[in-house]
């Protein structure tokens, strides 16, 4: 493994979860285990009415009205971490040279609910009445847009899109950025807002959402053998990655580092994972290969474990393939439901906080493992490890499977 | 209320800015009101008053007092 000059050091953290406001927050409620899934009055009526928000989340208090009106809430979610992120990295942006700073963020569904409101507003009052902010506030692309316009991030400037997998292969692709030498420093993440009733009824339709209606704080259990589907979320993660010779260079902490990514289709099905799982094996060892790590050097596994039925058995099996020495693993989404294009910067953001502090957080809700899932699963209490190598995955729809290894500072 | 008070209002309460900024010759660019904002605007204020606001007929470099005439006549005329 290298150690290098050009390695993607992680320097700030910015969590917005539906555990709390704030990496503190966040961290503390994934490590308490219990679910955040709770009934959502937006979504009365609907077969699943159940969601993990962010609580207490107000976008004029946090940002000011003046920012906030014109932007959609994932970009909302998203500015607050990023902000955190970038205050957490001790990085001033009044006085970086902002050329070598990019943004890379991953997100799925845009500003879905900015759309919905204003589908309505045209239904009902005609065109005139469409707000001239709605292709700014909805656009995918928007929110890596307006983190740079909020610190002066002149550097390259995209969102990846790739479901459920987006905020990882964001950060994957923000590692390459600096490793190419394109940048100093990345604001990498992901974010996600989606929890709109059309999106909740689709995700319902196909099948994909937990049907525990009557227990949603039970409904999201990853690898547990009565799981029945994932809970839907929101939410935002960021880190700022930075080269490893700038990060020394300004005797900024070093957290972790990013030091393998690896990325795979399955090439098999628009929603159903390839049940052989190979996909996956191959997104986790092409990983391992960039970091010239040795699968029996992996101490942790941050699961993508969704807690539906086919994803926790698919990912077990190749988990278990790549891994026989059966690293400790846990899924957060027990605590946090899903939150799509955000899940993978969250869960790579609570990977570098397990590095750093030895602390693995429980998989919520495993009552009676899977039989067919021979994993090492972490539950009911954080466990205290010592790990220099973790392995953070995520899988979206489409196939498309993202992998990064991080790795103690 | 006076169609500045209410006008006033809605750059509070809509547009977020804060009441100390409203002064008669404040332009609607140092309330960090561009072209696209002032679209919004325009449609907001000709909810608010009951009559038509043109959306090329305010621009960023206009003020507040601007604002107030245009709307100001159209009141008074409907």
């Amino acid at each position: 493994m290298s150690n290098g000059r050009w390695d993607a050091a992680v320097t700030g953290l910015g969590l917005v979860t539906p555990g709390g406001i704030g990496v503190p927050a966040s961290w503390n409620a994934i490590l308490a285990g219990a679910s955040t899934a709770a009934s959502d009055p937006e979504l009365a009526g609907m077969p699943v009415d159940f969601t993990c928000r962010v609580p207490g989340f107000d976008a004029d208090e946090l940002l000011g009205r003046r920012v906030a009106w014109r932007l959609d809430r994932y970009v909302h979610l998203a500015l607050v971490a990023a902000r955190e992120a970038i205050a957490d990295s001790g990085l001033d942006p009044r006085e970086w040279d902002g050329s070598r700073v990019g943004v890379v963020m991953g997100n799925a569904l845009g500003g879905v609910r900015t759309f919905e409101e204003q589908h309505c507003a045209l239904l009902r009052e005609g065109a005139k009445a469409v707000s001239s902010m709605l292709i700014p506030m909805m656009g995918v692309n928007m929110v890596a847009g307006y983190i740079a316009i909020d610190c002066g991030a002149r550097g390259p400037n995209l969102v990846t899109t790739t479901a459920c997998a987006s905020g990882t292969t964001a950060i994957g692709t923000a590692r390459e950025l600096i490793r190419t030498g394109r940048c100093d420093v990345v604001i990498a993440g992901g974010a996600e807002a989606g929890l709109t009733r059309p999106i909740l009824a689709g995700f319902t339709r196909m099948g994909a959402l937990s049907r525990r209606i009557r227990e949603p704080a039970l409904a999201s259990r990853p690898f547990d053998r009565d799981r029945d589907g994932f809970v839907a979320a929101e939410g935002a993660g960021v880190l700022v990655l930075e080269r490893m010779d700038h990060a020394n260079a300004r005797r900024a902490r070093v957290r972790a580092r990013v030091v393998g990514y690896g990325a795979s289709a399955d090439a098999h099905h628009a929603t159903a994972p390839d049940p052989s799982g190979a996909g996956v094996e191959k997104a986790i060892r092409m990983a391992l290969h960039d970091a010239g790590i040795e699968p029996r050097e992996v101490d942790h596994v941050n699961a993508h474990g969704t807690s539906t039925p086919l994803n926790d058995v698919t990912e077990a099996r190749a988990v278990c393939r790549v891994f026989p020495g059966r690293p400790a693993v846990t899924s957060i989404k027990g605590v946090t439901g899903h939150s799509l294009g955000a899940a993978g910067a969250i869960e790579a953001a609570c990977t570098v906080l397990s590095i750093e502090q030895g602390t693995i957080p429980p998989t919520a809700n495993l009552d009676r493992q899977d039989p067919d899932i021979d994993l090492d699963v972490v539950s009911n209490r954080p466990r205290a490890q010592r790990i220099s190598v973790a392995a953070s995955n995520s899988f979206g729809f489409g196939g498309q499977n993202a992998v990064l290894v991080l790795a103690a500072a | 209320m006076s169609v500045l008070e209410r006008l006033a209002q809605l750059l509070v309460s809509r547009f977020g800015i804060s009441a100390d900024e409203l002064r008669d010759d404040v332009t609607f660019a140092e309330l960090d009101l561009d072209s696209l904002s002032l679209v919004e605007f325009a449609m907001v204020a000709e909810k608010e008053f009951g009559v038509p606001v043109g959306e090329d007929e305010l621009s960023p470099q206009d003020t507040l007092a601007a604002a107030v005439a245009l709307i100001g006549a159209r009141v008074v005329n409907a």
